[in-house]
């Protein structure tokens, strides 16, 4: 696992590999982890009220079902996003990661948010050679509403270097994607890309 | 005010009432769409001057439908008094009719604005456009809101608001809808080809329309007298070399507003006003240049180069492209390129922006504009007195800046970084901002001494060390455009194909995939630049939000 000192260190080199952009103020590094902020993209899922599910089974479904299901909102930095019990939510960090090839990384809430009742991810690892904004799952698991704000600090990430090479070289489909580059804006979870490109679902009314 | 019910209308006689209902139910109609409006763009905070323009809307119905309210009343209450049936009849439709025209023909076009939004491909730009134009306009950004608007081609609107202006005078001053359109801020429109929405680096085309602005006598009327007096004199010197060449043997006049006014519209006259045109667009691509520096004219030729407007007739709004561009280019070299040069700047990144205003240069046609040569001559003569630099004031594009950004932008494309942001702590100072720190409030201050790597603070002149206050600072768009463009014309986004992949389709090329997803990259890092710098300024409030910082209490839980 890499100390705060080594990931800055890193981050000042360009020949690392590693970049977090933006980051705004060096206190965002800690003794091992770099908070992550809030970005400004909300995939909200409504509340079923017919017989509704998301079956893996029904992989032909599951299109139709996000589109009926999920909507997508967007907050300036500094707007509030309110979080009620029960409620679970998309988001993606406001910080674009690029980690290099000998290097994984690790996404985990704040404990200060944890304590009230946010969970932040629940697909933590970042497989190496990772471009783009870090997916969050957002879930209320408390009994009282949460008031987010875009941008604020309510992940951190922890970097460790592999102890072999990884198995796929560059010719690999991650150096694909990487040639390709992965983009920013495409950094969103499954079935969100879809919507982004949706401009009936953007684009209101 | 008579004293009757507001449903005193229903006791209009004849045709009176009956257009009095009809109108209130074209103003509920009206109010309903833009309450459904409003209602959708409450939680687009993001889009303010979509917001504010639905908000003014929706007053101006409201006050229109009071209006009709009252003067039905009046007119009750005067045929009450005995008033002549036929004659307060026909004035009350009079009213009414008056009333609802204006908001017919005002308020049609505003209303598409916001029924048809722009996509969410150029909405990272609004940002960082926002801020060229406030800084052109020399106005806080509060005052300032932009709209993108989906059209056919690049356009500028200067305010949505003043299309809703007749209502608001129909209305009468002393009403509320007057003064709180008064108070509104100034609503910039600016259109773009909506089937070229995602191509992000052509938006560079946009300095253009913001030029406008800057000359536009309602932002700054000296840039508009100054603009007028260059080409008025450059006129007035080649006036007899002008006629001759126009209008042959026929008699000399000398061009004085008396004359003018006296012959009316003459030959000279048209061709004057048509040239006069020409001169604003050209200066427009001048300024442009100097908004956004040599993305410009590259910008320029992937918008219109397929388009066959090489040369022009004098009819057209615009001159020839071979013209704009060759102008556009040279301007672009000596400013920045030259500059770079003379300052040492070397490298394939400067190569690559070298290269690519070059082999432009070299490919242009020689087709010419359909005028004279003294014509255009004149029209070189007037621009040639405009100095750009001062006509867009703060929103000019620093040549150092370019000079500081290029080679980070480079570097951060090399290893697949989107170049978004300089860092203040690597080990060289070559990515500090150029000359001064911006401070969030918006106070600028100098650089505070010598900075080191140190892992992560700054050593100041007196030896006292403290953590610094900013790790990066955003690269500019400007900055972004130029060297996503060195980058393109490198063939550095060019992805070769895969060995082994299927054959693609005709209408797929490889070369339109990879413009797409290059386009797609900077879209992001020009968001990521824009969050980050409205981050910096809502700094201390989100961190004060914090639940360590805020509720210390959650620790000892």
């Amino acid at each position: 696992m890499l100390s705060g000192t080594e990931i800055k260190r890193r981050l000042l080199d360009h020949e690392s590999g590693l970049a977090i952009t933006p980051i705004i103020d060096v206190q965002q590094i800690g003794n091992a982890s770099v908070d992550l902020r809030l970005g400004p993209d909300f995939i909200v899922t409504r509340r079923a009220t017919g017989l509704a599910a998301f079956d893996p089974a029904r992989v032909e479904e599951i299109e139709r079902r996000v589109r009926e299901y999920q909507d997508y909102v967007r907050r300036p930095v500094g707007s509030a996003f309110y979080l009620h019990p029960g409620e679970f939510a998309v988001a993606r960090t406001l910080e674009y990661l690029t980690v290099p090839p000998g290097t994984a990384a690790q996404v985990d809430g704040r404990s200060s948010w944890g304590r009230l009742g946010l969970v932040i991810q629940t697909a933590p690892l970042i497989q190496p050679r990772f471009e783009g904004t870090v997916t969050l799952e957002l879930a209320n698991v408390g009994t009282v509403p949460l008031v987010l704000y875009v941008g604020l600090r309510v992940a951190q990430v922890m970097f460790y270097d592999l102890l072999t090479p990884p198995q796929s070289d560059s010719r690999g489909r991650h150096a694909a994607d990487r040639a390709k580059g992965k983009r920013v804006m495409k950094q969103v979870p499954a079935g969100q890309v879809r919507r982004l490109k949706d401009r009936s679902s953007l684009n209101l009314p | 005010m008579p004293s009757v019910s507001p449903t005193a209308g229903a006791s209009l006689p004849g045709l009176s009432g009956l257009v009095l209902r009809r109108a209130r139910l074209r103003l509920h109609r009206l109010q309903d769409e833009l309450g459904a409006l409003r209602a959708v763009y409450a939680e687009r905070e993001d889009l303010p001057g979509l917001r504010t323009l639905v908000d003014a809307m929706k007053l101006l119905a409201s006050e229109a439908e009071r209006e009709l309210v009252y003067q039905a009343r009046a007119s009750f209450a005067r045929l009450q008094r005995g008033e002549d049936q036929e004659i307060e009849e026909k004035r009350f439709r009079g009213q009414v009719a008056g009333l609802i025209r204006a908001i017919e023909n005002s308020l049609p076009s505003p209303m598409q604005l916001a029924r048809e939004p722009h996509g969410r491909e150029v909405e990272a730009l609004i940002a960082p456009f926002s801020q060229m134009i406030s800084r052109v306009m020399r106005r806080e950004s509060v005052s300032m809101e932009l709209i993108f608007e989906p059209s056919d081609d690049y356009s500028f609107q200067l305010s949505a608001l003043h299309e809703l202006k007749p209502v608001a005078e129909r209305l009468g001053e002393g009403r509320e809808a007057w003064a709180v359109m008064d108070k509104l801020p100034q609503l910039t429109v600016i259109a773009y080809p909506r089937h070229m929405e995602a191509e992000t680096l052509m938006h560079a085309v946009m300095a253009h329309e913001i030029a406008h602005l800057a000359i536009d006598p309602i932002c700054s009327r000296r840039n508009a007298r100054e603009v007028a007096v260059a080409f008025d004199q450059a006129v007035q010197d080649r006036w007899r070399e002008l006629e001759l060449a126009i209008e042959g043997d026929q008699p000399v006049r000398a061009l004085t507003d008396e004359n003018v006014e006296e012959s009316g519209s003459t030959v000279m006259d048209e061709h004057v006003a048509g040239l006069r045109k020409w001169y604003v667009e050209l200066l427009c691509d001048t300024l442009a240049v100097a908004l956004v520096g040599p993305a410009y004219p590259l910008a320029l030729a992937d918008l219109d180069a397929a388009s066959n407007r090489w040369g022009q007739f004098r009819e057209a709004s615009h001159p020839g492209l071979t013209w704009r561009l060759t102008r556009s280019i040279d301007l672009a070299q000596t400013l920045y390129l030259d500059a770079a040069h003379e300052a040492g700047m070397v490298g394939e990144e400067w190569d690559a922006l070298n290269d690519a205003l070059r082999h432009m240069k070299e490919k242009l046609p020689e087709e010419s504009d359909s005028i004279e040569v003294v014509e255009k001559e004149v029209v070189e003569q007037a621009l040639n007195t405009i100095d750009p630099r001062r006509m867009v004031g703060e929103a000019f594009y620093e040549p150092k800046v370019l000079q500081s950004d290029l080679p980070i932008i480079w570097r951060k494309l090399v290893k697949g970084i989107p170049p978004a942001e300089k860092i203040a702590l690597r080990s060289s100072d070559e990515e500090l901002p150029a000359g001064v720190f911006e401070e969030p409030a918006g106070e600028i201050r100098e650089p505070a001494g010598e900075i080191e790597e140190l892992a992560g603070v700054i050593r100041e002149p007196a030896g006292e060390i403290r953590e610094p206050e900013r790790w990066s600072w955003p690269i500019c768009l400007p900055s972004i455009f130029n060297g996503a463009y060195a980058w393109w014309h490198a063939g550095k986004a060019r992805q070769p194909e895969y060995e082994g992949g299927h054959r693609r389709l005709p209408d797929r090329p490889r070369a339109l995939e990879d413009w797409l997803e290059f386009s797609e990259l900077i879209r992001g890092t020009i968001e990521l630049a824009a969050l980050h710098e409205r981050l910096w300024s809502e700094y201390e409030r989100l961190d004060a939000l914090n639940p360590p910082l805020a509720a210390p209490q959650l620790a000892s839980i």
